[in-house]
């Protein structure tokens, strides 16, 4: 593919047309629609730029290096996200963001493309940030249903820790609420997925030489895996999580953003 | 015997001319915490469950110390009615399914028959747990932790809508069987029917 001179003048001329009708309508929208498209280059330029070289050297450490950085930004902005306390919350999001990425991305890797070219950057980094980037927005929401519903809430986790239940059984409503807020944007997306994403996907698969089962292979694979990282993730999280969170005695720590 | 030593509570305003918590429960015994500050009562139901230390002084069941390391073992000898009911139940016999450990199998019939001692409409097992009044779901709370037959029972901040006269007997009954009973209320009646109590009144 060949980037034209009249390709550009389209992606200008496709971009008029919202601001046009903003314009128009007198929409009110204009500062936003700035702001997106300037942060919309922005991260494509800066993207292009660390894929271009990560492309050209191709090495499994740097790949690999790519794929901590992937989870390491998905920890900062689900814990941000959630308007929690970074200081107690980013290791525990961090390790459970990792252990998906690296063990679950590397899985895909090695059933799709075998041990031979599972390493290559073209393949590691585009499922690295697939997985982190499913995990955002469901382990935030997650996160802050957790930890708001036993600060406000709490009543049935005393009543059980009062009457010698362990603390993985006193939070267990918790947990369940938190997998469920976990589970319900990424069941809900899936239409939105398949309908408005997928076709794309699965065309720049085809143009790139892959043949149609094999894209829509992979396009499964990669739809189960965003369905299955996310509470992955989160129950490794709130596993990990626990030593910060709660003091020798079982009580919830202040978990708030300025904690 | 739960003990309570040159007790300071934790996360609460001391003032300083207050004396420290000093005080036993026995086996057979009802005591009454007699107060009406929730945050100093909260304080010293947590320290006494474990669930935060005293910032001076000990707490010890049957002799020994209750901290970090023993606090969950001791819990398993605790029954624990809270004032706060706000719970994720869809009837009241969902607490029959609790996963803390129960000695006896505690059956909805054998809830049954308890509430007919008490002239409550058994009924009531089946009812949507909001829509119950929180003296009724507190009772049955009661009669569940006295079913579960564990050495302690802590009541915490008892609904004064309870009568006295006939909770206090039932609870009685069930300490001569070698139980000890700490009720947290601000009801006189109840103070005066059980054997020690606390006065837990401090004017900060």
């Amino acid at each position: 593919m060949n980037i034209s001179f009249l390709g550009i003048c389209i992606v200008i001329l496709l971009l008029c047309i919202p601001a046009y009708i903003i314009f128009t309508y007198k929409l009110n929208l204009l500062n936003k629609f700035a702001m997106s498209v300037v942060k919309m280059f922005a991260y494509m330029v800066l993207t292009g730029v660390f894929l271009y070289y990560i492309s050209l050297w191709n090495s499994v450490l740097i790949n690999i290096l790519w794929m901590i950085f992937m989870a390491v930004i998905a920890a900062i902005i689900s814990v941000s996200k959630a308007r929690l306390s970074m200081n107690k919350l980013f290791f525990p999001s961090f390790v459970g963001a990792l252990s998906v990425v690296i063990i679950m991305g590397l899985a895909i890797l090695f059933a799709v493309f075998s041990f031979k070219n599972m390493f290559d950057a073209r393949y590691m980094i585009p499922i690295a940030g697939f997985l982190a980037g499913s995990m955002i927005e469901c382990n935030s929401k997650s996160l802050e249903t957790y930890y708001v519903g036993l600060k406000n809430h709490n009543a049935i986790y005393y009543y059980l820790l009062g009457n010698g239940a362990t603390h993985g059984q006193a939070v267990n409503y918790f947990v369940k609420r938190a997998l469920e807020k976990n589970m319900i944007p990424m069941l809900g997306k899936m239409a939105y997925i398949l309908l408005g994403v997928t076709p794309m996907i699965l065309w720049s698969m085809i143009l790139a030489g892959m043949g149609v089962i094999d894209a829509v292979f992979m396009q499964i694979l990669m739809l189960s895996a965003m369905l299955a990282a996310a509470p992955v993730s989160l129950l490794i999280t709130l596993a990990v999580a626990r030593v910060y969170s709660f003091d020798a005695y079982g009580q919830l720590k202040n978990m708030d953003k300025t904690a | 015997m739960l003990e309570i030593k040159n007790g300071i509570l934790n996360g609460v305003e001391y003032p300083a001319t207050l004396a420290d918590i000093n005080f036993s429960v026995d086996e057979g015994e009802l005591f009454c915490i007699y107060g009406t500050q929730d945050d100093y009562i909260t304080a010293l139901i947590r320290s006494m469950l474990g669930l935060q230390p005293l910032k001076s002084g000990f707490i010890t069941v049957d002799g020994d110390v209750v901290d970090t390391s023993s606090a969950a073992y001791f819990r398993n000898m605790f029954s624990y009615v809270p004032h706060d009911l706000d719970m994720p139940w869809d009837k009241i016999t969902d607490v029959l399914s609790s996963p803390f450990e129960k000695k006896n199998k505690i059956t909805k019939k054998m809830l049954k028959t308890e509430l007919d001692s008490f002239g409550i409409d058994a009924t009531l097992l089946d009812a949507e747990y909001s829509k119950l009044q929180k003296h009724i779901a507190q009772l049955i709370l009661i009669i569940v932790a006295v079913l579960s037959d564990r050495p302690y029972l802590i009541i915490d901040k008892l609904y004064s809508e309870i009568p006295a006269n006939l909770l206090v007997p039932y609870l009685r009954d069930y300490a001569a069987e070698k139980h000890s009973v700490v009720i947290v209320s601000d009801d006189e009646d109840v103070k005066r029917m059980c054997d020690k109590s606390l006065i837990l009144d401090i004017n900060v």
